[in-house]
């Protein structure tokens, strides 16, 4: 919350003040949590709306700014995207009488489009004059527009930690007829080893398969879309370590460069066998498939939750 | 056109890149940068969106580089071709790229740009054909001097869609004016300022232009009216005020440096008889409920409201009043708490309000009330009984046409589709008059729904058989005439 040194009477805020606002939350939680730091599972196909309450007790506000009864106030929210190049727009407004003799309680809901964001947003709200009105005192705000609070939330959209590289594709596009009904795919690239994950391969998601989009999708999935998602993130685990091992130029000794795939398979490879040589992974794999299977199932937690 | 996830180069990468290049002619850099899209080290965004393929990126490699070859390169530069080619670049890449707007504000999309997809016609453009001259890295570095990024951020923030040519403001600022708004970066960040800030400059520009002893005064102008929006930016919220809010501070602002450099203000109202191509026009939103579906009924008219697509907060009093009128106009008397939620409802469906839930103590429900409390002094509402309000129709103002087709087409389902045609125009004409809270009635009426029923019945909206009335199979095509409330 920024503490205005204005050049004109402002009502107080915070816990005890005539603007008692509350914490934004995702209009779309129905447990109204907070909304802090960093918001998971954000990428330019998810619109947000946020939304929060903010309490207003009317005469104080007039009281303290040293406004009259004919005056009008204005709450917007604008939000912003600042990493880079900073872009936003006003996405709420309410016009809030002064002449009340109670508290009002406003709660806007503020939607922001996916793709105009770029890592971050911030929402800023305003408490505005828009009316002066004509019975204010000498050092009331008069100027519409003057700020008489304001605060600003910075959330993080896409946080640090690695994520799956997905794209949604409708298959009948890309793939031969007969299978244009698969569930995903994974693309990997010839020269996987040397080039960045976000490059090296990628996921695509059939976008017929609409229950399943909406599963990545879903900010707060029930217990079905764990379940889809478990099963994605573990096959997609699944066919790197085993691209990994059918590639005879791969070795755990190998040297690659810090940030690409290859040298994220020999950690992965060595974390999930630690002990064991490639020569010896290579075996149990082709050997005793099932057996490696079922490891594999293990070691990735399918269906208990892991990527949850 | 179809948007991608772009290439994202580091700018340590970026700069090894243009290291290579020192020294080396245009030539040589282009035949680097040809075939060279995919490089190793650039990076994704994971999700969010397809990426671009190879070709998509060649395609625009070209389309650079022919807009660059329209402005002089690989030749000798000139400024008016550096001018051409900034102008027609925002556009190319604003509108042709296909650049998801959250991709376009990234520092490392505009690194690989720079950098790896069309380095030779960066280093002309700054270096022209002068091996020697380096290329400062602020030029295919991420931020506000990147050779192509601030080109797509000016296309951003100044195409207009209020004027009839909304590139008008992006074609006409030079890249002093551009550095001069843009470089306030608290105000910049919003685009309507940015745009309000553009076209008070360009109103008063010749003003400018015309003062003598002064040095270059057009930009000078600008400098002055930034200092001054800057300073009311410290305790004005730019972003809060409406358009035509925001109109007269920019403009009174403008005045003011005007002045303070010898200039003389004018009214607006005069500026845009010399330029009239600034005048904005109103954008109207379009009412999210069915009334866009009405356009194609001749049997109930075209009424959509004298309020319809305006925002309910944006109104004045009389306004408010008058659309909750029209949200509730031919719904029977009730209770004060129900018609205010049945009006909330009704604005909601014709996008002139948005909420969740209506809070009794919220915002929304006050402004109704009071929009209630104002239309019953002026007769737009009664009060037929104690805690009762319902909407009526007062003096000689007409009946909505629609509200007759909807008590028409309900009469004679109700009725089980079993109506002695002669009963209906009667039972329609009460049925109105008591929604619409109008007591005076005259055959006119009866008349005017009898010429109703005919219509219908050349349409096939209504059957007659033995002097009885039923609904026909054109009562599918009858658009919903249920526009205003619910």
């Amino acid at each position: 919350m920024t503490a205005l040194l204005s050049p004109f009477l402002v009502p107080s805020f915070g816990n005890d003040g005539a603007i008692r606002p509350g914490a934004w939350f995702r209009a779309d939680d129905p447990a109204e949590t907070p909304v802090e730091g960093s918001l998971k599972g954000w990428d330019y196909g998810v619109d947000l709306r946020f939304s929060r309450t903010i309490h207003i007790d009317i005469p104080r506000l007039r009281s303290e700014a040293g406004l009259g009864a004919d005056a009008e106030a204005r709450l917007t929210v604008t939000w912003h995207t600042e990493r880079g190049y900073a872009s936003g727009e006003r996405a709420f407004r309410a016009e809030i009488p002064l002449s009340g003799s109670s508290a009002t309680t406003v709660q806007p809901f503020v939607d922001v489009t996916g793709s105009r964001l770029a890592g971050d947003v911030v929402l800023t709200t305003h408490l505005v004059l828009s009316v002066p009105g004509q019975k204010s005192v000498a050092m009331a705000p008069r100027r519409p527009g003057s700020v008489l609070w304001t605060d600003s939330t910075v959330v993080s959209l896409e946080g640090t930690g690695a994520r799956v590289p997905i794209v949604v594709v409708d298959f009948r596009e890309m793939f031969a007829p007969f299978e244009a009904d698969a569930a995903w795919t994974v693309q990997i690239s010839t020269d996987w080893k040397e080039l960045h994950p976000s490059v090296a391969f990628q996921v695509l998601l059939n976008s017929r398969r609409e229950s399943m989009v909406a599963a990545l999708r879903n900010p707060q999935p029930g217990e079905h879309e764990r379940a889809m998602r478990s099963m994605l993130f573990f096959d997609v685990g699944r066919q790197l370590i085993r691209h990994s091992l059918a590639d005879e130029d791969f070795g755990l000794d190998a040297r690659y460069p810090d940030d690409s795939l290859g040298s994220s398979m020999i950690r992965r490879i060595k974390s999930l066998f630690p002990n064991k040589t490639v020569e010896e992974i290579r075996s149990w794999a082709a050997h005793e498939a099932d057996s490696f299977e079922r490891y594999l199932q293990s070691s990735h937690r399918l269906m208990k939750g892991t990527r949850e | 056109m179809k948007r991608f996830l772009f290439p994202r180069l580091q700018a340590t990468e970026a700069t090894t890149i243009f290291a290579r290049f020192a020294g080396k002619d245009l030539p040589t850099i282009a035949r680097a940068a040809d075939g060279a899209m995919g490089h190793p080290r650039v990076t994704y965004a994971a999700v969010g969106g397809e990426r671009i393929p190879i070709s998509k990126l060649e395609e625009i490699q070209a389309g650079i580089r022919r807009i660059a070859g329209e402005c002089g390169y690989p030749g000798r530069r000139t400024l008016q071709g550096q001018q051409k080619l900034d102008t027609a670049l925002g556009k190319y890449l604003h509108s042709e790229a296909g650049l998801i707007v959250g991709e376009a504000l990234r520092s490392d999309v505009w690194q690989y740009l720079c950098a790896v997809l069309v380095p030779d016609v960066v280093v002309w453009r700054w270096r022209g054909a002068d091996e020697d001259r380096e290329v400062k890295a602020v030029r295919y570095l991420g931020g506000a001097r990147n050779s192509l990024g601030r080109l797509w951020l000016r296309a951003e923030m100044f195409r207009d869609d209020r004027l009839s040519d909304p590139w008008l403001l992006h074609d006409e600022l030079n890249e002093d004016n551009f550095v001069g708004i843009l470089e306030r970066s608290r105000f910049a960040r919003f685009p309507a300022g940015c745009r309000e800030v553009a076209r008070a400059f360009l109103l008063r520009r010749d003003a400018a232009k015309a003062l003598e002893d002064v040095a270059n005064p057009a930009q000078l102008l600008v400098r002055e009216a930034m200092l001054r929006i800057t300073r009311l930016g410290a305790f004005v919220s730019f972003a809060s005020l409406d358009e035509g809010e925001l109109a007269a501070v920019v403009g009174e602002t403008f005045d003011l440096a005007l002045k303070s450099i010898g200039g003389v203000p004018e009214r607006e109202a005069q500026l845009l008889t010399y330029h009239p191509e600034l005048r904005r026009q109103t954008i109207v939103r379009r009412p999210v409920s069915p009334s866009h579906e009405i356009g194609a009924s001749m049997l109930v008219g075209a009424e959509t409201g004298e309020t319809a697509g305006k925002d309910f907060y944006a109104m004045n009093p009389d306004e408010r009043s008058r659309a909750v009128w029209e949200a509730v106009i031919g719904q029977p008397a009730m209770v004060t708490h129900e018609l205010i939620e049945t009006a909330a409802d009704g604005m909601r469906k014709r996008g002139q309000v948005s909420y969740e839930r209506l809070r009794r103590d919220g915002v929304l429900y006050t402004a109704i009330a009071h929009a209630i409390d104002s239309g019953l002094k002026v007769g737009w509402f009664i009060s037929p009984a104690r805690g009762q309000r319902q909407a009526v129709v007062t003096g000689n103002a007409p009946i909505p046409s629609w509200l007759w087709a909807r008590e028409l087409k309900r009469v004679v389902e109700e009725s089980g589709n079993q109506i002695c045609e002669q009963e209906v125009p009667r039972a329609v004409v009460e049925t109105v008059f008591r929604l619409a809270g109008v007591q005076a009635r005259s055959s006119d009426h009866l008349e005017r729904v009898q010429t109703r029923i005919d219509e219908w019945k050349r349409a096939g909206v209504l059957a007659a058989e033995g002097g009885y009335l039923a609904t026909g199979p054109g009562i599918e095509n009858l658009p919903p005439v249920i526009w205003w409330g619910r």
